[in-house]
């Protein structure tokens, strides 16, 4: 059971599949900081570390890849669980690069994305 | 056919006249020998379910109906579960995720009747081909 203070970072460049991925992550109970591209996840980050980042891969200004590379250097990072989305052929392949925790091949299922918050949020009153 | 070890690539595992079938015991789900090989048909498997020809086709066609019976289930209810999720996103002004969801709903509701006529086709045995 999602507990209801996960925070969760989302990183997606489309606008319409952000907004439809923050509502359906609120509706489980996440508090969701969506943002537009890796260069804005990075000041997030510095600023709060969330319990879960969903990541586009291909992004403007900052791509999936840059952000993590960075973020990793700055360490920034350290144990918080990243899920990289992705409709490329190469996203898997890139997942394992970066040190993803778990991959979601777009297009998913919003059962997908429920299953990854479940697997990789904060239970209440953890971590 | 050796008496005991996996031959070459394609070749069945036997032990002592036993072949594995690739076939799973309908029971326990366990791998399953043929005992005698060709020579006869009797089957146990590795905590000793055993059964004469008859029971092995029995009790497999019924694990098989049982099994394409809960897919359709499982599917017809994924998608209730979805329109409910549907309607609760509705409630709360979340018509984005509401439409997606009610959309999830949809497919999942043809996969459910695309199953049910499959597996209606599935268990209905050919026509015979004599008088």
């Amino acid at each position: 059971m999602v507990g209801p203070v996960t925070d969760v970072l989302l990183v997606e460049d489309h606008a319409q599949l952000r907004a439809l991925l923050a509502e359906f992550l609120q509706l489980l109970g996440c508090t969701v900081y969506a943002v537009s591209n890796g260069g804005e996840a990075l000041e997030r980050v510095r600023s709060k570390a969330p319990d879960l980042i969903l990541l586009d891969l291909a992004m403007p200004v900052m791509d999936g890849r840059q952000f993590t590379v960075t973020a990793r250097r700055e360490q920034l990072l350290s144990d918080v669980p990243i899920v990289l989305m992705s409709a490329s052929p190469e996203g898997p392949d890139v997942g394992f690069e970066i040190r993803a925790n778990a991959f979601l091949s777009k297009p998913f299922t919003l059962d997908q994305l429920a299953a990854m918050v479940e697997r990789f949020g904060r239970p209440d009153g953890q971590r | 056919m050796s008496d005991a070890g996996s031959g070459a690539e394609g070749a069945p595992l036997s032990l002592a006249g036993e072949v594995a079938t690739g076939i799973t015991c309908p029971r326990c789900g366990g791998a399953i020998w043929n005992d005698h090989g060709e020579k006869t048909l009797a089957f146990h498997c590795r905590i000793g379910h055993r059964f004469s020809p008859g029971a092995m086709l029995a009790e497999h066609a019924t694990k098989h109906h049982e099994t394409l019976d809960s897919a359709i289930r499982y599917t017809a209810e994924a998608a209730a579960l979805k329109r409910l999720f549907a309607a609760w996103a509705r409630t709360r002004g979340h018509s984005l995720a509401a439409a997606r969801l009610a959309e999830e709903a949809d497919v999942l509701e043809s996969t459910a009747h695309e199953l049910e006529r499959v597996a209606g086709t599935a268990l209905s045995p050919p026509a015979w081909s004599g008088p």
